[in-house]
């Protein structure tokens, strides 16, 4: 009595894991095929990964102020390097349509920065010197990483995409820049407020859209 | 032992072999069964290819097994870019988390910088979700896609890179892993328990990635001044949750089933051979092993039942006889029936109203009655005796007589069913388990395995017990001392009046074939 009791569930298990498994081949890994890289757009603009932006609806406003003007970049770092010519790194960059703000680094003493403003009216206030604590080789970059023709086809090629769209302090800071190495990194703002948080390569390929969750 | 009656043991053998067959091959492939599979999850492939720059291009293929639509939620790893799903850009709130809303598969592919480190004696590929899943292979599957159920998945996975030689990694997250270095890739296949994460570091050889940036880009990595030092540091720290997959991994669930059921088949067969050698050898005796005490075989050496005589004896020894026969004469010498002889050879037999015999000769009996009717009396005239109802006669004389040597032990079958049954019930039992109930022969052998063994036992039929055998050769002795008397030879059956018992027992033994032709069937 007691096995036919004991048989059945143990028949009835059996059935249950019977029915309640699966199976995987290896062959199906043999079969994967190796992933490729993104391809170069022609431009910046033309990058496939903007086509993650959707623009929303601003009933008629406009873009809140005027874009970002890239060729202030060459301009400011022309006047720069005449006052500071062993100038070699930088910690940051950034600018608007009148002004470019960058901190650099003292050459040969990375822990002493300073404070950079050029104005489109062609001054250069270059602050004092600031201390540094253990500052990181990684959260500083060339100067010479920064391509003044890639991001002005950036800005320009994205202000011919979106007129509608401010493209607000493009910036160029490691620590800023989520992980994805050195990247331009800036806001497009429309009639309701910020609609994006966009991040394109030195060579200003886009790679990442941030619009919000 | 009739060679024909081991094809039935062969044949259960052969059918049973399989089980072990089918086990071994399944241990041979690299493929992976696993229990309480994932209701909306059927499988994940993973794949990165590694520049020589040091980028990672990343695909991952969630395949849900349905057509249920799902809002599905997508976690990053650090420097993750050119994030898409299904193959459309997708944004990427922080740089780390996507949503998207997916139906039967979702493809999910990024690119990824600062997780291929280049040091001096290799390049590290970091995918160690040990402290953070979200470094991962990918974070936990069950958890972000939008999936209510529990249950297991399986990952197939392949890391490409334009040099792999020598190239070492490490799995952590999954059971069953089976790994290969081959066409180009690191490729792996394992059960993701609970459909949760699974990580993976690799080290390759410099020539991977010759231009990778020599600093790690993965917050909180693991950093050293060589390859080795990473490697080893990853995996002291993963504390046993990577398994190192550089050796081809021999499968040791499959191979310890393959050779349980192995075990239990060599078992069987050496049991069955056993039995049937055993068998052969008793029945092949032609004389006692032991020497003949000559005083002791004058007279039958118990009191078994001519039948019963002639089942242990067989065909063994010279002569022809018959157990019919010999029932026969048996009753004519207690005189419950009348064989009297019109010359030497031939005679009349009476059955009176009313005679009776025990179980053997009520078989006899029963086929020389009018119409069987017990209280008629019967005169026949032979030889011969028998018509066309002999043969059924003799078999079924040697029924009554077999069950009734097994009823005194003397007799057994040859293949035991309280062996041969259980064995191939557990044979086809362990299978299933060790299958999870998947293998469709294991279901087949655990219901028809017994069957199988029960029609087995059947066919190969009887063989003598210890105690047969002793009887046997003291029957063989009686029969051998009966043949020498030359008489006994060419008594016919009117000759019972005279010879009595021992002719009886020489019918059978074959010490007076021409008794046993007279009444005989054949």
């Amino acid at each position: 009595m007691i096995w036919t009791r004991w048989g059945s569930i143990g028949l009835a298990t059996l059935v249950l894991v019977g029915c309640n498994t699966a199976t995987a081949s290896f062959d199906d890994t043999r079969e994967i095929e190796a992933p490729r890289f993104a391809p170069v757009p022609p431009a910046p603009a033309e990058s496939p990964q903007l086509d993650a932006l959707v623009v929303r609806d601003t009933a008629g406003f406009g873009a809140p102020g005027p874009n970002a003007d890239p060729t202030l970049v060459g301009e400011a770092l022309a006047a720069l390097r005449a006052q500071v010519p062993r100038l070699e790194r930088v910690s940051d960059l950034y600018f608007d349509d009148e002004n470019v703000w960058l901190t650099i680094v003292e050459p040969n003493t990375r822990n002493l920065s300073r404070s950079v403003l050029w104005l489109r009216s062609s001054d250069l206030y270059i602050g004092e010197e600031d201390y540094v604590e253990e500052a990181e080789e990684n959260s500083t970059y060339p100067i010479s990483d920064v391509d003044v023709d890639a991001i002005t086809a950036l800005v320009d090629g994205l202000a011919l995409r979106y007129p509608s769209v401010q493209i607000d302090l493009p910036r160029l800071d490691v620590g800023l820049s989520y992980d994805l190495g050195l990247s331009w990194r800036m806001d497009l703002v429309d009639g309701r407020g910020t609609l994006a948080t966009i991040f394109a390569d030195l060579d200003g390929t886009i790679t990442a859209v941030d619009q919000g969750s | 032992m009739n060679a024909v009656r081991r094809v039935p043991a062969v044949v259960l053998l052969i059918v049973l072999a399989l089980l072990p067959l089918q086990a071994w091959l399944q241990a041979g492939r690299p493929d992976v069964r696993y229990s309480q599979p994932l209701d909306g999850l059927a499988g994940i492939t993973w794949s990165a290819t590694v520049s020589p720059d040091g980028r990672l291009s990343v695909s991952i293929v969630y395949d849900f097994g349905d057509e249920q639509v799902r809002d599905s939620s997508i976690r990053l790893p650090s420097g993750s870019r050119f994030l898409r799903t299904d193959g459309k850009p997708t944004p990427a709130p922080s740089g780390r988390f996507g949503e998207v809303r997916a139906q039967d598969t979702l493809v999910v592919t990024y690119e990824r910088v600062g997780a291929v480190t280049r040091y001096s004696d290799g390049v590290i590929v970091d995918f160690d979700g040990t402290e953070n899943s979200d470094q991962a292979l990918f974070p936990c599957a069950r958890c972000y896609l939008g999936i209510d159920e529990y249950g297991n998945t399986a990952l197939s996975g392949a890391l490409f890179a334009d040099d792999l030689t020598g190239a070492r990694f490490a799995i952590g997250g999954l059971d069953q892993l089976r790994t290969e270095n081959v066409d180009g890739a690191l490729r792996f296949l394992g059960v993701l328990p609970g459909a949760d994460d699974a990580s993976m570091i690799a080290w390759l050889p410099l020539a991977a990635a010759p231009d990778a940036p020599t600093r790690s880009g993965v917050p909180e990595a693991i950093r050293g001044e060589t390859a080795a030092q990473v490697w080893d540091a990853t995996l002291t720290a993963a504390d046993g949750a990577f398994v190192d997959a550089t050796e081809r991994r021999v499968p040791v669930g499959p191979v310890a089933l393959a050779s349980m059921l192995s075990a239990m088949w060599l078992l069987l067969v050496a049991w069955i051979v056993w039995r049937l050698v055993i068998a052969a050898r008793v029945l092949n005796v032609e004389q006692p092993d032991a020497p003949i005490e000559w005083d002791a075989v004058f007279s039958p050496p118990s009191d078994l039942e001519p039948a019963v005589v002639a089942v242990l004896v067989g065909d063994t020894g010279r002569g022809a006889r018959s157990a019919v026969a010999a029932t026969l004469l048996a009753l004519a010498e207690r005189g419950a029936i009348q064989i009297d002889g019109i010359d030497s050879q031939r005679y009349t037999l009476t059955i009176p109203p009313g005679a009776t015999g025990n179980q053997f000769e009520e078989v006899v009996l029963s086929e020389l009655r009018p119409q069987g009717q017990r209280t008629s009396t019967a005169t026949l005239t032979g030889p011969p005796l028998w018509g066309a109802g002999g043969a059924s006669v003799e078999r079924s004389l040697a029924i009554v007589a077999e069950n009734a040597a097994r009823t005194a032990q003397l007799l057994r079958a040859t293949l035991t069913a309280w062996v041969l049954v259980p064995a191939s019930l557990v044979m086809g039992v362990v299978a299933l388990i060790g299958s999870g109930g998947s293998s469709r022969l294991a279901w087949a052998m655990t219901l028809v395995g017994p069957l199988v063994a029960v029609v087995a036992i059947w066919l190969t039929g009887t063989s003598l017990t210890a105690k047969g055998r002793a009887e046997r050769e003291r029957w063989l002795a009686y029969g051998s001392w009966l043949r020498t008397n030359s008489q006994l030879h060419d008594v016919g059956a009117p000759g019972i009046a005279t010879w009595g018992e021992p002719l009886v027992y020489a019918t059978v033994l074959g010490a007076a074939p021409t008794a046993a032709g007279s009444l005989g069937t054949g």
